[in-house]
Protein backbone atom coordinates (compact mmCIF):
# COMPACT_ATOMS: atom_id res chain seq x y z
CA UNK A 1 0.00 0.00 0.00
CA UNK A 2 1.18 3.54 -0.81
CA UNK A 3 0.21 7.09 -0.01
CA UNK A 4 -1.19 7.09 -3.17
CA UNK A 5 -3.54 4.06 -3.03
CA UNK A 6 -4.49 5.36 0.83
CA UNK A 7 -5.42 8.62 -1.34
CA UNK A 8 -7.36 7.19 -3.94
CA UNK A 9 -9.53 4.91 -1.09
CA UNK A 10 -10.57 8.27 0.93
CA UNK A 11 -11.30 9.86 -2.74
CA UNK A 12 -13.26 6.63 -3.31
CA UNK A 13 -15.00 5.34 -0.05
CA UNK A 14 -16.98 2.36 -0.33
CA UNK A 15 -21.13 2.53 1.54
CA UNK A 16 -22.18 -0.53 2.67
CA UNK A 17 -25.07 -0.02 1.28
CA UNK A 18 -22.66 -0.19 -2.04
CA UNK A 19 -20.59 -3.31 0.00
CA UNK A 20 -24.13 -5.31 0.39
CA UNK A 21 -24.29 -5.16 -3.33
CA UNK A 22 -21.24 -5.81 -4.36
CA UNK A 23 -21.81 -8.97 -2.12
CA UNK A 24 -24.77 -10.32 -2.73
CA UNK A 25 -23.55 -10.51 -7.10
CA UNK A 26 -25.09 -7.14 -7.87
CA UNK A 27 -23.58 -4.93 -10.61
CA UNK A 28 -22.74 -1.41 -8.65
CA UNK A 29 -21.76 1.71 -11.18
CA UNK A 30 -17.28 2.11 -11.11
CA UNK A 31 -16.89 -1.31 -8.79
CA UNK A 32 -16.71 -3.61 -11.79
CA UNK A 33 -13.57 -4.75 -10.75
CA UNK A 34 -15.16 -5.92 -6.97
CA UNK A 35 -18.42 -7.37 -9.47
CA UNK A 36 -16.16 -9.77 -11.44
CA UNK A 37 -14.02 -11.27 -8.24
CA UNK A 38 -16.94 -11.93 -6.94
CA UNK A 39 -18.98 -13.55 -9.79
CA UNK A 40 -15.28 -15.89 -10.14
CA UNK A 41 -15.95 -16.95 -6.32
CA UNK A 42 -19.67 -17.60 -6.80
CA UNK A 43 -18.78 -19.90 -9.76
CA UNK A 44 -16.62 -21.99 -7.80
CA UNK A 45 -19.58 -23.28 -6.37
CA UNK A 46 -21.66 -24.00 -8.86
CA UNK A 47 -20.34 -27.79 -9.24
CA UNK A 48 -21.98 -30.56 -7.61
CA UNK A 49 -21.61 -32.13 -4.64
CA UNK A 50 -18.55 -33.93 -3.59
CA UNK A 51 -19.09 -37.54 -3.51
CA UNK A 52 -20.05 -38.14 0.50
CA UNK A 53 -17.62 -40.24 3.03
CA UNK A 54 -18.81 -43.81 3.79
CA UNK A 55 -20.20 -42.64 7.33
CA UNK A 56 -22.16 -40.37 5.46
CA UNK A 57 -23.04 -41.74 2.13
CA UNK A 58 -24.50 -44.96 5.30
CA UNK A 59 -26.60 -41.83 6.35
CA UNK A 60 -27.88 -41.78 3.38
CA UNK A 61 -28.76 -44.86 2.83
CA UNK A 62 -30.33 -45.41 5.98
CA UNK A 63 -31.72 -42.16 7.57
CA UNK A 64 -30.91 -40.87 10.64
CA UNK A 65 -33.21 -41.80 14.10
CA UNK A 66 -33.53 -37.74 15.46
CA UNK A 67 -32.16 -37.11 18.20
CA UNK A 68 -34.24 -34.21 20.05
CA UNK A 69 -31.38 -33.77 22.93
CA UNK A 70 -28.53 -32.99 20.29
CA UNK A 71 -28.20 -28.94 21.22
CA UNK A 72 -27.32 -26.82 17.62
CA UNK A 73 -24.90 -25.22 19.65
CA UNK A 74 -22.59 -23.67 17.77
CA UNK A 75 -18.58 -24.55 18.46
CA UNK A 76 -16.94 -22.34 20.57
CA UNK A 77 -15.96 -18.84 18.68
CA UNK A 78 -11.63 -19.17 18.55
CA UNK A 79 -11.72 -16.05 20.47
CA UNK A 80 -8.96 -15.64 23.07
CA UNK A 81 -9.73 -12.86 25.45
CA UNK A 82 -5.94 -11.86 26.00
CA UNK A 83 -6.78 -9.17 28.82
CA UNK A 84 -8.13 -11.67 31.19
CA UNK A 85 -4.80 -13.17 31.98
CA UNK A 86 -3.71 -10.22 34.54
CA UNK A 87 -7.18 -10.48 36.63
CA UNK A 88 -6.58 -14.06 38.78
CA UNK A 89 -3.09 -12.55 39.24
CA UNK A 90 -4.72 -8.74 40.56
CA UNK A 91 -7.06 -10.81 42.58
CA UNK A 92 -4.34 -13.40 44.30
CA UNK A 93 -2.02 -10.33 45.14
CA UNK A 94 -5.28 -8.11 46.27
CA UNK A 95 -6.02 -10.77 48.72
CA UNK A 96 -2.97 -11.84 50.10
CA UNK A 97 -2.15 -7.95 50.80
CA UNK A 98 -5.62 -8.07 52.40
CA UNK A 99 -4.89 -11.29 54.27
CA UNK A 100 -1.48 -10.31 55.56
CA UNK A 101 -2.78 -6.76 56.41
CA UNK A 102 -5.72 -8.22 58.54
CA UNK A 103 -2.92 -10.41 60.21
CA UNK A 104 -1.17 -7.00 61.00
CA UNK A 105 1.28 -8.65 59.70
CA UNK A 106 2.78 -6.00 56.91
CA UNK A 107 5.55 -3.64 57.86
CA UNK A 108 4.78 -0.55 59.64
CA UNK A 109 4.39 2.03 56.70
CA UNK A 110 2.76 -0.81 54.59
CA UNK A 111 0.46 -1.66 57.20
CA UNK A 112 -0.50 1.84 58.07
CA UNK A 113 -1.18 2.51 53.75
CA UNK A 114 -2.88 -0.16 53.37
CA UNK A 115 -5.15 0.58 56.56
CA UNK A 116 -5.35 3.93 55.64
CA UNK A 117 -6.97 3.30 51.89
CA UNK A 118 -9.14 0.04 52.79
CA UNK A 119 -10.73 2.29 55.54
CA UNK A 120 -11.16 4.88 53.01
CA UNK A 121 -12.77 3.01 50.62
CA UNK A 122 -15.03 0.82 52.37
CA UNK A 123 -16.49 0.03 56.11
CA UNK A 124 -13.68 -2.66 56.91
CA UNK A 125 -10.93 -1.52 59.59
CA UNK A 126 -7.70 -3.28 59.59
CA UNK A 127 -5.07 -2.96 62.43
CA UNK A 128 -2.78 -0.32 62.24
CA UNK A 129 0.83 -0.80 63.01
CA UNK A 130 1.64 -0.70 66.77
CA UNK A 131 3.30 2.18 68.00
CA UNK A 132 7.08 1.70 69.42
CA UNK A 133 7.60 4.93 71.84
CA UNK A 134 11.33 5.46 71.54
CA UNK A 135 13.61 3.93 73.82
CA UNK A 136 14.77 6.06 76.88
CA UNK A 137 18.04 6.42 77.58
CA UNK A 138 19.18 2.56 78.06
CA UNK A 139 20.83 1.48 81.01
CA UNK A 140 24.03 -0.13 80.58
CA UNK A 141 24.16 -3.73 79.47
CA UNK A 142 27.23 -4.19 81.39
CA UNK A 143 26.98 -4.36 85.58
CA UNK A 144 28.23 -1.77 87.67
CA UNK A 145 31.54 -2.98 88.58
CA UNK A 146 34.39 -2.15 89.15
CA UNK A 147 36.94 -2.63 86.06
CA UNK A 148 38.55 -5.79 85.34
CA UNK A 149 36.23 -7.11 87.94
CA UNK A 150 34.07 -10.37 86.47
CA UNK A 151 31.13 -10.18 87.93
CA UNK A 152 30.08 -14.44 86.82
CA UNK A 153 32.05 -16.61 88.41
CA UNK A 154 32.32 -20.00 87.11
CA UNK A 155 33.12 -23.12 88.80
CA UNK A 156 36.27 -24.52 88.07
CA UNK A 157 34.91 -27.97 87.29
CA UNK A 158 32.10 -26.45 85.22
CA UNK A 159 32.40 -25.92 81.93
CA UNK A 160 32.14 -22.52 80.48
CA UNK A 161 28.24 -22.06 80.13
CA UNK A 162 27.19 -19.66 76.93
CA UNK A 163 25.63 -16.80 78.87
CA UNK A 164 22.48 -14.62 77.43
CA UNK A 165 22.07 -11.45 78.79
CA UNK A 166 18.47 -11.14 80.36
CA UNK A 167 17.18 -8.03 82.17
CA UNK A 168 16.16 -8.14 85.89
CA UNK A 169 13.39 -7.47 86.87
CA UNK A 170 13.18 -6.20 90.50
CA UNK A 171 9.74 -7.36 91.10
CA UNK A 172 10.55 -10.87 90.46
CA UNK A 173 13.83 -11.10 91.36
CA UNK A 174 12.71 -14.13 93.82
CA UNK A 175 12.06 -15.90 90.61
CA UNK A 176 15.76 -15.88 88.81
CA UNK A 177 16.72 -16.66 92.68
CA UNK A 178 15.72 -19.99 92.37
CA UNK A 179 14.21 -19.94 96.09
CA UNK A 180 17.78 -18.72 97.20
CA UNK A 181 15.68 -15.26 98.21
CA UNK A 182 18.62 -15.05 100.92
CA UNK A 183 21.46 -14.71 98.48
CA UNK A 184 20.03 -11.90 96.39
CA UNK A 185 18.31 -9.77 99.25
CA UNK A 186 22.11 -8.12 99.63
CA UNK A 187 21.81 -6.54 96.08
CA UNK A 188 18.81 -4.98 95.86
CA UNK A 189 17.09 -4.17 92.27
CA UNK A 190 19.31 -4.15 89.46
CA UNK A 191 18.43 -2.21 86.53
CA UNK A 192 21.49 -4.02 84.32
CA UNK A 193 20.94 -6.94 82.76
CA UNK A 194 23.05 -9.29 83.86
CA UNK A 195 23.59 -12.63 82.30
CA UNK A 196 22.18 -15.76 83.24
CA UNK A 197 22.95 -19.43 82.28
CA UNK A 198 21.62 -21.23 79.93
CA UNK A 199 20.06 -24.29 81.72
CA UNK A 200 19.90 -26.69 78.43
CA UNK A 201 23.24 -27.34 78.92
CA UNK A 202 24.62 -30.43 80.52
CA UNK A 203 22.48 -32.67 82.80
CA UNK A 204 22.35 -31.54 86.35
CA UNK A 205 21.91 -28.42 84.46
CA UNK A 206 19.12 -26.97 87.91
CA UNK A 207 22.08 -27.46 90.24
CA UNK A 208 24.63 -26.00 88.25
CA UNK A 209 22.57 -23.91 88.06
CA UNK A 210 22.11 -22.67 91.32
CA UNK A 211 25.29 -22.85 91.52
CA UNK A 212 26.20 -20.81 89.58
CA UNK A 213 24.06 -18.05 91.16
CA UNK A 214 24.85 -18.87 94.62
CA UNK A 215 28.41 -18.72 93.28
CA UNK A 216 27.79 -15.51 92.06
CA UNK A 217 25.58 -14.06 94.94
CA UNK A 218 28.47 -15.21 97.41
CA UNK A 219 31.20 -13.66 95.09
CA UNK A 220 29.32 -10.43 95.31
CA UNK A 221 28.50 -10.87 98.53
CA UNK B 1 -28.68 -21.52 -3.41
CA UNK B 2 -32.72 -21.86 -2.78
CA UNK B 3 -33.86 -20.98 0.71
CA UNK B 4 -37.78 -22.09 -0.08
CA UNK B 5 -36.12 -25.59 -1.10
CA UNK B 6 -34.30 -25.41 2.01
CA UNK B 7 -37.33 -24.68 4.04
CA UNK B 8 -39.43 -27.69 2.29
CA UNK B 9 -36.26 -30.24 2.92
CA UNK B 10 -35.25 -29.23 6.37
CA UNK B 11 -39.13 -30.87 8.17
CA UNK B 12 -38.19 -33.99 6.77
CA UNK B 13 -34.25 -33.88 7.40
CA UNK B 14 -35.42 -32.54 10.76
CA UNK B 15 -37.10 -36.35 11.63
CA UNK B 16 -34.40 -38.16 9.87
CA UNK B 17 -35.71 -39.29 6.47
CA UNK B 18 -32.73 -40.31 4.64
CA UNK B 19 -33.82 -38.90 0.70
CA UNK B 20 -34.30 -34.94 2.91
CA UNK B 21 -30.81 -35.83 4.41
CA UNK B 22 -29.44 -36.29 0.73
CA UNK B 23 -31.13 -33.30 -0.54
CA UNK B 24 -29.73 -30.68 1.70
CA UNK B 25 -26.39 -32.04 1.46
CA UNK B 26 -26.86 -32.27 -2.67
CA UNK B 27 -27.68 -28.35 -1.58
CA UNK B 28 -25.00 -26.96 0.50
CA UNK B 29 -22.32 -28.85 0.35
CA UNK B 30 -20.97 -27.37 -3.06
CA UNK B 31 -21.26 -24.08 -1.22
CA UNK B 32 -19.12 -25.50 1.89
CA UNK B 33 -16.86 -27.50 -0.40
CA UNK B 34 -16.39 -24.10 -2.34
CA UNK B 35 -15.84 -22.50 1.16
CA UNK B 36 -13.15 -25.00 2.33
CA UNK B 37 -11.13 -25.08 -0.88
CA UNK B 38 -11.12 -20.79 -1.09
CA UNK B 39 -9.90 -20.82 2.36
CA UNK B 40 -7.26 -23.25 1.87
CA UNK B 41 -7.96 -26.65 3.61
CA UNK B 42 -5.85 -29.76 3.15
CA UNK B 43 -8.84 -32.41 2.01
CA UNK B 44 -11.67 -30.37 1.26
CA UNK B 45 -14.23 -33.17 -0.07
CA UNK B 46 -13.27 -34.95 3.47
CA UNK B 47 -13.48 -31.96 5.36
CA UNK B 48 -16.93 -31.56 3.83
CA UNK B 49 -18.10 -34.95 4.78
CA UNK B 50 -16.87 -34.40 8.60
CA UNK B 51 -19.23 -30.55 8.40
CA UNK B 52 -22.19 -32.59 7.39
CA UNK B 53 -21.19 -35.78 9.71
CA UNK B 54 -21.60 -32.92 12.53
CA UNK B 55 -24.85 -31.04 11.34
CA UNK B 56 -26.88 -33.60 10.65
CA UNK B 57 -27.11 -35.11 14.35
CA UNK B 58 -28.44 -31.89 15.74
CA UNK B 59 -30.98 -30.94 12.94
CA UNK B 60 -33.76 -32.31 14.88
CA UNK B 61 -33.15 -29.14 17.25
CA UNK B 62 -32.13 -26.70 15.10
CA UNK B 63 -34.33 -23.78 15.13
CA UNK B 64 -34.20 -20.59 12.44
CA UNK B 65 -35.48 -22.35 9.35
CA UNK B 66 -33.11 -22.36 5.93
CA UNK B 67 -31.19 -19.34 7.73
CA UNK B 68 -30.39 -20.74 10.96
CA UNK B 69 -29.03 -24.67 9.00
CA UNK B 70 -27.03 -22.23 6.62
CA UNK B 71 -25.50 -20.41 9.70
CA UNK B 72 -24.98 -23.12 11.72
CA UNK B 73 -22.95 -25.52 8.84
CA UNK B 74 -20.74 -23.05 8.18
CA UNK B 75 -19.92 -22.43 11.33
CA UNK B 76 -18.90 -25.92 12.12
CA UNK B 77 -17.16 -25.81 8.69
CA UNK B 78 -15.39 -22.58 9.92
CA UNK B 79 -14.36 -24.75 13.21
CA UNK B 80 -13.70 -27.71 11.33
CA UNK B 81 -10.79 -25.29 8.84
CA UNK B 82 -9.59 -23.59 12.06
CA UNK B 83 -9.22 -27.66 13.79
CA UNK B 84 -7.79 -28.40 10.14
CA UNK B 85 -5.37 -25.49 10.56
CA UNK B 86 -3.79 -25.93 13.76
CA UNK B 87 -2.84 -29.67 12.79
CA UNK B 88 -0.92 -28.67 10.09
CA UNK B 89 0.32 -25.82 12.47
CA UNK B 90 0.03 -22.68 10.29
CA UNK B 91 -2.70 -20.61 10.07
CA UNK B 92 -2.82 -19.30 6.55
CA UNK B 93 -1.52 -22.56 3.83
CA UNK B 94 -0.84 -21.60 0.46
CA UNK B 95 -1.83 -24.66 -1.30
CA UNK B 96 -1.27 -24.40 -5.37
CA UNK B 97 -3.88 -25.34 -7.81
CA UNK B 98 -2.85 -28.18 -9.82
CA UNK B 99 -5.39 -27.97 -12.53
CA UNK B 100 -5.07 -32.38 -13.22
CA UNK B 101 -5.33 -33.07 -9.41
CA UNK B 102 -8.81 -30.76 -9.31
CA UNK B 103 -12.06 -33.42 -9.60
CA UNK B 104 -14.06 -30.52 -10.74
CA UNK B 105 -13.08 -31.56 -14.38
CA UNK B 106 -15.48 -31.09 -16.91
CA UNK B 107 -15.18 -33.06 -20.96
CA UNK B 108 -14.13 -30.41 -22.08
CA UNK B 109 -10.25 -29.15 -22.27
CA UNK B 110 -11.15 -25.51 -22.82
CA UNK B 111 -13.47 -25.00 -19.66
CA UNK B 112 -11.01 -26.71 -17.36
CA UNK B 113 -8.46 -24.46 -18.29
CA UNK B 114 -10.81 -21.29 -18.12
CA UNK B 115 -12.29 -22.47 -14.93
CA UNK B 116 -8.60 -23.32 -13.58
CA UNK B 117 -7.72 -19.62 -14.43
CA UNK B 118 -10.92 -18.44 -12.63
CA UNK B 119 -10.02 -20.49 -9.61
CA UNK B 120 -6.27 -18.98 -9.48
CA UNK B 121 -7.38 -15.52 -10.02
CA UNK B 122 -10.20 -16.41 -7.44
CA UNK B 123 -7.15 -17.50 -5.31
CA UNK B 124 -4.68 -15.40 -5.51
CA UNK B 125 -6.93 -12.21 -5.13
CA UNK B 126 -8.24 -13.73 -1.65
CA UNK B 127 -3.90 -14.23 -0.75
CA UNK B 128 -3.97 -10.50 -0.69
CA UNK B 129 -6.81 -10.00 2.42
CA UNK B 130 -6.10 -10.58 5.62
CA UNK B 131 -7.15 -13.89 7.31
CA UNK B 132 -10.36 -12.31 9.23
CA UNK B 133 -11.10 -10.25 5.95
CA UNK B 134 -10.80 -13.30 3.78
CA UNK B 135 -13.44 -15.52 6.37
CA UNK B 136 -15.84 -12.71 6.26
CA UNK B 137 -16.21 -11.91 2.26
CA UNK B 138 -15.85 -15.68 1.26
CA UNK B 139 -18.93 -16.83 4.08
CA UNK B 140 -20.91 -13.69 2.64
CA UNK B 141 -20.48 -14.40 -0.83
CA UNK B 142 -20.37 -18.05 -0.79
CA UNK B 143 -22.25 -18.65 2.28
CA UNK B 144 -24.77 -16.40 1.75
CA UNK B 145 -24.92 -15.11 5.13
CA UNK B 146 -25.81 -11.63 6.51
CA UNK B 147 -24.08 -9.97 8.30
CA UNK B 148 -24.98 -10.97 11.56
CA UNK B 149 -25.23 -14.65 10.88
CA UNK B 150 -21.46 -14.21 9.70
CA UNK B 151 -21.11 -12.43 13.34
CA UNK B 152 -22.22 -15.52 15.13
CA UNK B 153 -20.51 -17.71 12.70
CA UNK B 154 -17.13 -16.46 13.46
CA UNK B 155 -18.05 -15.75 17.26
CA UNK B 156 -17.38 -11.40 16.53
CA UNK B 157 -19.93 -8.50 16.85
CA UNK B 158 -21.27 -7.09 13.31
CA UNK B 159 -19.35 -4.29 13.64
CA UNK B 160 -16.03 -6.25 13.38
CA UNK B 161 -17.78 -7.75 10.29
CA UNK B 162 -18.86 -5.04 9.18
CA UNK B 163 -15.11 -3.26 9.11
CA UNK B 164 -13.79 -6.22 8.13
CA UNK B 165 -15.84 -6.63 4.71
CA UNK B 166 -15.47 -2.88 4.30
CA UNK B 167 -11.71 -3.24 4.20
CA UNK B 168 -11.28 -6.67 2.76
CA UNK B 169 -13.50 -4.94 -0.33
CA UNK B 170 -11.12 -1.93 -0.50
CA UNK B 171 -8.26 -4.46 -0.30
CA UNK B 172 -9.72 -6.16 -2.88
CA UNK B 173 -10.65 -2.99 -5.42
CA UNK B 174 -7.07 -1.74 -5.25
CA UNK B 175 -5.66 -5.29 -6.29
CA UNK B 176 -7.78 -5.28 -8.91
CA UNK B 177 -6.88 -2.09 -10.33
CA UNK B 178 -3.21 -2.47 -9.98
CA UNK B 179 -3.43 -5.80 -11.02
CA UNK B 180 -6.62 -6.07 -14.21
CA UNK B 181 -5.13 -8.89 -15.62
CA UNK B 182 -4.97 -11.30 -12.07
CA UNK B 183 -2.64 -11.39 -8.93
CA UNK B 184 0.27 -13.16 -8.95
CA UNK B 185 1.27 -14.71 -5.91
Amino acid sequence: MTPRDDDRDVRRPLSDRDADAVLRGHAVAGEEGLTSFVSDLQSLADDAAPAPSAALAAMFDGGLVPDLTASPTLPPAPRRRWWLVPIPLTVVLVGATMGAAGANALPGPAQRVVSDTVASISPIHLPKPKVHPAPKAKPSPTPAVAPGHNPVVVHPTERPHRVTPKPVNPKHSDDHGHGDGGSNSGRGPQASPTPQRDNHVGSGSGSSDREGHGAKSSDEG
Amino acid sequence: MSDALLEDLLPPAQAGEAWALRAVYEQLAPKVLAYLRARGASEPEDLTSEVFLAVFPKLAALSGGAAGLRTFTFSVAHARLVDDMRKRGRREPPVAYVAAEDPRQSPSTEDVAVEALQSERVRALLETLLPDQRDVLVLRILGDLTVDQVAEALGKTAGAVKQLQRRGLITLRRSVENHPDGVTL
